[in-house]
């Protein structure tokens, strides 16, 4: 029976085996499409097949035997993570002038002529679709986990395949091979710190399942320094993959290096999943811990916020600024996990619920914010750079005004999912015994509205500046930045990100009502 | 019908109405759906105790969606709607400049519901949102440097906004069951986090008000930005400061209001005398209407946190007659500002008077309204605020009024050295540049101007209307504030 429940996630693992498959057997002509049309319908099955567990109750088991739980928590994390991947999907797909966003010929060293020839061949990288959904099982693996191994192999199955897309940026390649490996040195070393956590743990414990970690900290072992160094090891493991300061040196690097699509994958994808393996490790496993964990992670979430927010406001270039706020916002989302508010009666606010909320939020804007970036182009491809976006908003409102509700969503500001988001966090915060840490929320949110605030202002009254693209002639492409023609499916996926930002944050009850039932896990 | 839901709806309708438009049709739809928002609102007046709504709207943290039109909500709806529909007249005949229709309506229904809300958190979700239209309003067009007052606008507002939202997070924190504002008027606390929690919510709506030293954001946007959205935040935003002190630093916390009143009275009066100072200082014909703006508050939070009958309810009349009188002093300067620029030190620049009458009538009788002249709205709110007032603090009162009426003076000084004189060579001179030669205001403008001097004389002429119409919220105040009106005094 567990299988049955299981499969959403065996039905993406299946999808990327045979995807890996369909390299082999359709022509290269019809590669890309069909990838791109066979990834999309996969995830569609998947997230199905999520929608018929929510509705069967009889679904939710705790499969010891295969070390996952199938419980409220994981399907409201699993139905995220397939909507922000179907997302990620359509980002991916998109070709515009014909060339998608990666790079033809990964092995050909940069700019040499092998380069050159597959460019001109029209030689595509075609495996990124089969390798994302390998990175969404694990994914889908690392917030249902309930075993430490089950936990690790579901973070370095979703990370592998990211240092390798990291690197298949079409443009600015040396700067895309730099960002892989960083990426790939600190992630190796972070899940060699995650693993030995996990080691000192089971020496602890005695077992790697949260419930027996559980057990032995119920125990009155509490204070063993085995205990506190293992959780400590596994603390760095999963902060580094949420992107908590002070582990958060990749990200602005890795953010800005990787092809957008893949970014906009991780800045979503990655941190969902990440955060639904913390808050179960956290809660399930340690929850006997927390009044020796809610003070640090309070600090680590002011850091991570401050951080995120003062150094975002120097930025100049929009997906470095993207970065940033990935950082900030991964600061608001320990809010309430530090709170560690469980739930008490059915549907009332607890932490998971605010913190599931928040990432959906959070989740919604930074997809269609990634939407737009992909959208404005110069002659040589997507213009990152903060001062090509100066006055787009006159050109083209439509698009400027959807930026601007993801801006504002981001931002935190009323009548947006985002506002809902951080006002339950605060308040599921001070309930929860920790009013400094939402006086310095609300302080550090402020920081974060002058961050966004500057690209709004950019969009709609930044002057463009004609001179300099007119002056030196080496650096800049020949035609200045613009967005260009919509496509459509980029433009259904904005739209649907918008309406949903506006709906969460006017009528946010549809999706609390969801939210509020994340809170119960099964342990 | 949820009727105030509607009236609140209509203006955000005509908003995406006119964004769907293009040119200049845009200005007469939008004055349309100003109008018949202005009739409706008029009309809900009336019918008021009938129309109140609640629907549960986030179970989880007890928030509803509530709407209540008590006196002092009524009155500023009726304000707004009419400050909206006069700005929207005044760009009637204009060639640029189409984007202030569909924004000046969305700012209408933001202050709507503002002023609507019978829950903190609708509340605050409004009072936010008023901010994004204004903000595009003041970086939209004006002088060149906009972008920055319209960011130090909207810094400002939102470090208020944030400080409020800290109240909001711990009154939900708290709060046993609903969060409109009657169920939040018994809300048990210690007296220690009463205190402190009025001192959160008197900051975050000094901000807005303004209260010195929080003010600086609002002479820099009424000089950057286009007259029409100057009088939008004077005219209709201003009022969010002492209704939120109504409403929070009254209504949910008043141990912590009549235990700090005092110092507010101070704050208030330095307030009242810096704004009358600065006023008399500035070299701009905007900026000194700005600082008589702040006085201004000032002096309404002086009326408010003196607790007497007649001083809470005349500073909830003086809010309706600022936000007349200063919409057609605003209005005024603007268009003098276009046809001599904004320097009021230049020599010799007299005689604009001969060239547009009517414009000089205009500001005439707006400056004379602001120095409160009898017969004027602000005399009649200004009279209540004293004669309350003087029971209980005469000193400051006394302060406080002359440097009011200080103020004022310099505001008919100024009318002397822009307007009156013969009209020479130099007036030309001082043209921005490029700017073609103009005579008088437009008809429209003139209409526009006309009818928010009718409402200031005929709030003046019968001030027992709108004394009448807040007697209920001002009653209400001295009582859950456990106030009552000193011996010998009124």
């Amino acid at each position: 029976m567990a299988y049955i429940a299981l499969l959403p996630l065996l039905v993406v693992a299946l999808g990327a085996l045979v995807g890996v498959l369909l390299e082999a057997l359709v022509p290269r002509r019809h590669r890309f499409v069909t990838q791109a049309w066979f990834t999309a319908a996969i995830v569609v099955v998947a997230l199905v097949r999520v929608i018929i567990n929510w509705k069967t109750p009889s679904s939710r088991v705790l499969a010891g035997n295969l070390s996952v739980s199938l419980d409220n928590a994981t399907l409201i994390v699993w139905a995220g993570l397939l909507l922000f991947a179907l997302g990620s999907v359509v980002l991916a797909a998109q070709r515009f002038g014909g060339v998608s966003s990666f790079t033809p010929m990964a092995v050909a060293a940069p700019g040499s002529s092998d380069e050159q020839t597959a460019e001109a061949e029209g030689v595509e990288h075609t495996e990124i679709f089969p390798l994302m959904l390998f990175s969404l099982t694990g994914m889908l693996l690392f917030p249902a986990a309930t075993d430490l191994l089950t936990a690790f192999i579901g973070l370095e199955v979703l990370s592998l395949p990211l240092y390798l897309m990291t690197a298949l940026a079409r443009r600015r390649r040396l700067l895309s091979h730099e960002a892989a490996l960083k990426y790939f040195l600190l992630g190796a070393f972070s899940s060699a710190i995650f693993l030995y956590g996990a080691a000192l743990t089971y020496g602890f414990a005695g077992g790697a399942d949260y419930s027996a970690i559980d057990r032995a900290i119920s125990l009155g072992l509490a204070r063993q320094p085995l205990l506190l160094a293992g959780f400590a090891l596994l603390m760095v493991g999963l902060l580094f993959k949420v992107g908590a300061v002070p582990f958060h040196a990749w990200v602005p690097d890795v953010y800005t290096g990787a092809p957008t699509p893949l970014t906009a994958y991780m800045a979503v994808g990655t941190k969902v999943a990440a955060f639904g393996a913390l808050i179960r490790v956290l809660y399930v496993a340690f929850g006997g811990l927390s009044w020796t964990w809610a003070v640090p992670l309070g600090i680590v979430a002011v850091l991570t916020m401050g951080l995120g927010a003062i150094f975002g406001l120097t930025q100049t270039n929009i997906k470095r600024l993207m970065a940033y706020s990935s950082i900030a916002h991964a600061g608001f989302v320990l809010v309430p996990i530090a709170a560690a508010l469980a739930v008490t009666t059915v549907g009332a606010l607890s932490s998971m619920t605010a913190a599931v909320y928040y990432l959906a939020s959070y989740g919604l804007a930074t997809l269609g914010a990634f939407a737009v970036i992909m959208l404005v182009r110069d002659g040589t491809g997507e213009a990152p750079d903060l001062a090509s976006w100066a006055g787009l908003g006159r050109r083209h409102p439509w698009v400027s005004a959807a930026m601007t509700l993801f801006l504002c969503s981001l931002a935190g500001i009323p009548a947006t999912a985002g506002f809902i988001g951080k006002l339950d966090a605060f308040v599921v915060a001070w309930r929860g015994g920790l009013a400094w840490l939402v006086i310095l929320g609300l302080a550090f949110s402020l920081v974060a509205l002058g961050f966004y605030m500057r690209i709004v202002l950019v969009i709609w009254f930044g002057k463009p500046s004609i001179e300099r693209a007119a002056s030196d002639s080496a650096d800049t492409p020949d035609q200045p930045a613009d967005i260009v023609k919509v496509p459509v499916s980029l433009g259904i996926l904005m739209a649907l990100c918008a309406v949903a930002t506006l709906i969460g944050g006017l009528v946010p009850n549809y999706f609390t009502h969801f939210a509020s039932l994340a809170g119960q896990m099964l342990r | 019908m949820p009727w105030l839901t509607v009236i609140g709806l209509l203006p955000l309708v005509g908003a995406l109405v006119t964004t769907l438009v293009k040119g200049h049709s845009r200005v007469p739809i939008g004055f349309v759906f100003a109008a018949v928002t202005f009739g409706l609102s008029a009309w809900a007046i009336g019918a008021r105790a009938s129309l109140d709504e609640s629907y549960t709207w986030i179970p989880q943290i007890g928030a509803h969606y509530a709407l209540r039109m008590d006196g002092l909500s009524a009155l500023l709806v009726i304000v707004t709607t009419f400050v909206t529909a006069i700005v929207i007249l005044t760009r009637w005949k204009t060639q640029r400049w189409f984007n202030l229709p569909p924004l000046a309506l969305a700012l209408e229904s933001a202050a709507l519901f503002t002023y609507l809300a019978n829950d903190i958190l609708i509340f605050f979700i409004a009072f936010e949102v008023t901010l994004i239209p204004m903000y595009f309003l003041i970086a939209s067009g004006g002088k060149p440097k906009r972008s920055a007052a319209a960011l130090k606008f909207l810094l400002f507002s939102l470090a208020g906004g944030l400080v409020l939202l800290g109240g909001v997070i711990y009154v939900m924190a708290i709060a046993p069951s609903g969060l409109s504002f009657s169920d939040l008027s018994g809300l048990a606390m210690t007296p220690g986090a009463e205190k402190v929690l009025f001192l959160v919510f008197f900051v975050a709506f000094a901000f807005k008000s303004p209260l010195v030293p929080l003010h600086p954001w609002l002479p820099d946007a009424v000089e950057q930005a286009r007259p029409a959205a100057s009088v939008l935040l004077v005219g209709v935003l201003d009022g969010i400061g002492l209704y939120g002190m109504v409403r929070f630093c009254v209504g949910i916390t008043p141990g912590g209001a009549t235990w700090a009143a005092y110092g507010i009275e101070i704050a208030a009066l330095v307030t009242v005398v810096y704004g009358a100072f600065a006023a008399i200082a500035s070299r701009s014909l905007m900026r000194m209407a700005a600082f008589t703006s702040i006085s201004h508050a000032g002096f309404m939070v002086l009326g408010l946190f003196a607790f007497t009958s007649a001083s809470v309810s005349g500073a909830m009349t003086y809010v309706a007659a600022h936000a007349l009188s200063a919409t057609a002093l605003i209005l005024a300067a603007g268009w003098a500002v276009k046809r001599r620029g904004d320097d009021l030190t230049k020599g010799a620049f007299g005689g604009l008077a001969r060239r547009a009458p009517v414009l000089a009538g205009v500001f005439l009788v707006s400056g004379l309204a602001t120095l409160a002249l009898p017969g004027t709205a602000n005399f009649a709110a200004e009279l209540s605020i004293i004669i309350g007032a003087w029971g209980r603090h005469p000193v400051l009162v006394a302060v406080a009024l002359l440097a009011v009426l200080g103020a004022g003076v310099y505001v008919m000084w100024a009318y002397q050295r822009v307007f009156t004189g013969a009209a020479d060579v130099a007036v030309d001179e001082m043209q921005p540049e490029g700017a073609p030669q103009l005579g008088d205001i437009r008809p429209t403008s003139r209409w526009a101007a006309g009818l928010a001097l009718v409402g200031v004389i005929a709030f003046g002429v019968f001030p027992g209307a709108i004394q009448n119409l807040v007697s209920d919220t001002a009653t209400q105040t001295m009582s859950v504030a456990q106030m009552s009106d000193p011996e010998g005094g009124r």
